[in-house]
């Protein structure tokens, strides 16, 4: 198990002190830290493309928790109809992610896409979404929150059905609102469970890279490359392979790094 | 007494090879001829690695079993879409495994890296071998273009299959309307997508694509009209000549000006829907639109799409030529096998079963065929005709080892040009980037 989980990553931060491309007829040469020194300091897509990466986290992560503990909260109460519901709201984590990716590539279609039309029926103007470099992060994260809230409320739906009856009680019979219960009591009480959904979240957002692939591929231009997606670039178009894993490396340690800052958190949560 | 036997011998292999060489005057069925010996290696088995396409799929896929009777040799077309096809066929053939004896490449994309890693089996000594290439099989029969795309370095590594060039397509019936002539020069163009955009309306005036590295494709004429060049003769990038800059700053201007929202991410299937859907009115494109455009499941606007070359500049007017080609592979172990796949699969009898398929071919004699010639509009062989000849090999973008990253530092110039950057800056930056490129891989 250890060998079989060690030996990829060993032979990535082998490469990654190797100048090799995949098609080359000699084999890797040995470079040292060139390939991260090149990244670090050169690199024109290197940067831009981690800072987009860690904005796209954090806006994904906020949304679809912060939408993710609203609609637990409403999914929770008793009303007609709730199965059904639930149902529904767990849809888009169903499906497949490329094909939803389709559909609101379609949808978002600057020419024929549906929700312009929406746009301009309500007197709005028209959006490019992900054909202007200004919109497209934005129109990314629209599309991921609402694939990925779903995951978000069913964790948080079940953290919220385990939670016991009477502190509840006692802040109704002190005379607490409804907003004051969800801040004093429920919040604090969730405050693990939710730490587990945004440490799932965080790093399955760091890695996000088929809606990406499907709706932008990276652009326009490089205004929605993402570290993952520029991975791929160098190593399965540019057969770059010993800079590609240099890039692994790199990625590899930030989402390492995200995940015990979190757990960190989640420990002095307990 | 022998003197005379000799004579008498050689008067008859004179008259049998006269009829022998008037019977392949006749036409026989496909590959059936009497002299060449196309059982020579039965009992192989070879193996194709192909890029997915109506000829692969269409045309050859139901007929290796014709192949297989006449030779005996057994084939396996292993047929993959194009991403996939790449990622395979790389990993297939790093391995060194033999396990690949021919593959199907794009040369302006693939060759150079494919060239500088040793896949290609040369093929100049099977052509000239007779004992290994059927006399009919007439390579000469492909316009001379068509071969220089199969030729990288002076080497000849490949037959190509399906040749494209890019045309502009134009709505007949609107250009009409406002009596407009058909734009013959960049100039006529600009002012033609001008007058016959019509935003309110959701109509637009011109399209090609925008989309980062698929643009460079259709940016190339911009180029070459104008008197660029992708490289200089020492292989250095020209993307910030006088040319190149002109040809980028006009090329983002059709598009943000008369072009639909979003044109950064069009790509050639947008373009085909958007010229079949009737919402633009000009287009430069590959030639291969006709079929959709032609087609009444597809198009909404058949027989209403005029073609014609892509308007001239200073410098005339030269599209990129480009076509996929077939090639052995250097480290098969059944080379003469597979060869002997590739003159079949590429001989008139099947290029002609192209002809009815609409895909346009390389081969002269089968492009003057009547089937040929009545399958597809006038104005399409003939603006075809002059562009293959004016066209430049192999130059859908820089012919360099690193491609993709080459056409992703130009088209992020292009995007920059669309978005109303400065095209100078955008230019110098890409300049910069493929020139560094060049000296990272080359």
């Amino acid at each position: 198990m250890v060998a079989l989980m060690a030996f990829p990553l060993a032979y990535t931060a082998y490469l990654s002190l190797h100048e090799w491309y995949a098609s080359s007829v000699v084999g890797p040469a040995f470079v040292g830290l060139k390939n991260y020194l090149a990244l670090l300091t050169e690199d024109e897509r290197f940067w831009p493309a981690l800072v987009r990466t860690l904005e796209f986290t954090i806006g994904s992560v906020i949304l679809s928790v912060g939408f993710g503990f609203g609609i637990a909260h409403l999914l929770i109460r008793r009303f007609p109809g709730r199965g059904l519901a639930r149902t529904i709201f767990l849809l888009p984590m169903i499906a497949t992610p490329v094909a939803m990716a389709l559909v609101w590539m379609t949808m978002m279609s600057p020419t024929i896409g549906v929700l312009n039309y929406f746009l301009r029926s309500l007197g709005l103007p028209a959006s490019a979404w992900v054909a202007s470099p200004r919109t497209v992060i934005a129109s990314l994260l629209l599309v991921e929150t609402w694939m990925w809230t779903p995951m978000i409320t069913l964790i948080l739906l079940a953290g919220l059905s385990s939670l016991p009856a009477e502190p509840f009680e006692s802040a109704l019979v002190d005379g607490a609102s409804g907003w004051q219960v969800v801040w004093h009591v429920t919040l604090p009480l969730m405050r693990s469970t939710i730490v587990v959904a945004a440490l799932f979240r965080t790093i399955d957002a760091l890695k996000i890279f088929d809606i990406v692939y499907v709706m932008t591929e990276g652009g326009p231009g490089f205004a929605s490359e993402t570290l993952n997606l520029y991975v791929f670039q160098t190593s399965f178009k540019y057969l770059h392979l010993g800079y590609a894993s240099a890039l692994i490396v790199i990625f590899f340690s930030i989402v390492l790094g995200a995940s015990l800052l979190l757990l960190c958190v989640r420990r002095s949560a307990v | 007494m022998h003197r005379r036997l000799v004579v008498v011998a050689a008067v008859l292999a004179v008259i049998l090879t006269i009829v022998s060489f008037t019977s392949i005057g006749s036409t026989p069925p496909a590959g059936a001829q009497g002299q060449f010996d196309w059982k020579r290696y039965a009992g192989k088995q070879i193996r194709f690695l192909v890029n997915s396409h109506d000829w692969t799929n269409e045309i050859i896929r139901p007929a290796t079993a014709e192949f297989e009777q006449l030779t005996g040799i057994k084939v396996a077309w292993e047929i993959f879409p194009e991403d996939q096809f790449r990622q395979k066929l790389a990993v297939e053939l790093v391995s060194g495994s033999g396990s690949v004896d021919g593959f199907m490449s794009l040369t302006s994309w693939d060759g150079l890296r494919f060239m500088k890693a040793g896949w290609y089996e040369p093929l100049q000594k099977y052509l000239d071998n007779a004992s290994l290439t059927n006399p009919q099989f007439a390579f000469d029969d492909f316009f001379p273009n068509t071969r220089q795309i199969a030729t990288l370095n002076n080497t000849l590594i490949g037959v190509p299959l399906y040749p494209e060039v890019q045309l502009l397509y134009y709505r007949k019936d609107l250009l009409q309307a406002k009596g407009i002539a058909v734009p013959q020069t960049m100039d006529e163009l600009e002012a033609a997508a001008k007058k016959l955009t019509d935003k309110a309306n959701n109509f637009y005036g011109y399209v090609t694509r925008g989309k980062r590295s698929a643009a460079v494709y259709t940016l190339a004429p911009y180029i070459f009209n104008f008197g660029g060049q992708w490289l200089d003769k020492d292989n250095q990038p020209q993307l910030t000549s006088p040319a190149a800059v002109k040809g980028l700053d006009l090329y983002g201007r059709m598009l943000r000006e008369y072009g639909p929202p979003g044109a950064v991410n069009v790509h050639v299937y947008e373009v085909y829907d958007l010229v079949s859907q009737g919402r633009v009115a000009l287009a430069t494109e590959s030639s291969l639109g006709v079929s959709t455009f032609e087609d009444p499941k597809k198009s909404k606007v058949v027989g209403q799409v005029g073609y014609a070359r892509v308007p001239r500049g200073p410098a005339g007017s030269h599209t990129p030529i480009i076509s996929w080609a077939i090639s052995i592979a250097a480290q098969s172990k059944n080379k003469e096998a597979a060869w002997y796949f590739i003159q079949w699969a590429t001989s008139k009898e099947m290029v002609a079963r192209q002809a009815k398929l609409k895909i346009p071919l390389a081969r002269k004699s089968v492009w003057d065929s009547a089937t040929f010639q009545a399958a597809l509009p006038k104005d399409w062989l003939s603006s075809f005709q002059g562009a293959l000849a004016d066209g430049y090999p192999n130059q859908a973008n820089p012919l360099v080892v690193a491609v993709p990253e080459t056409r992703d530092a130009i088209g992020a110039a292009i995007v920059a040009a669309i978005e109303g950057q400065d095209v100078k800056a955008a230019a110098e930056k890409a300049q910069k980037t493929v020139a560094e490129i060049i000296k990272k891989t080359q």
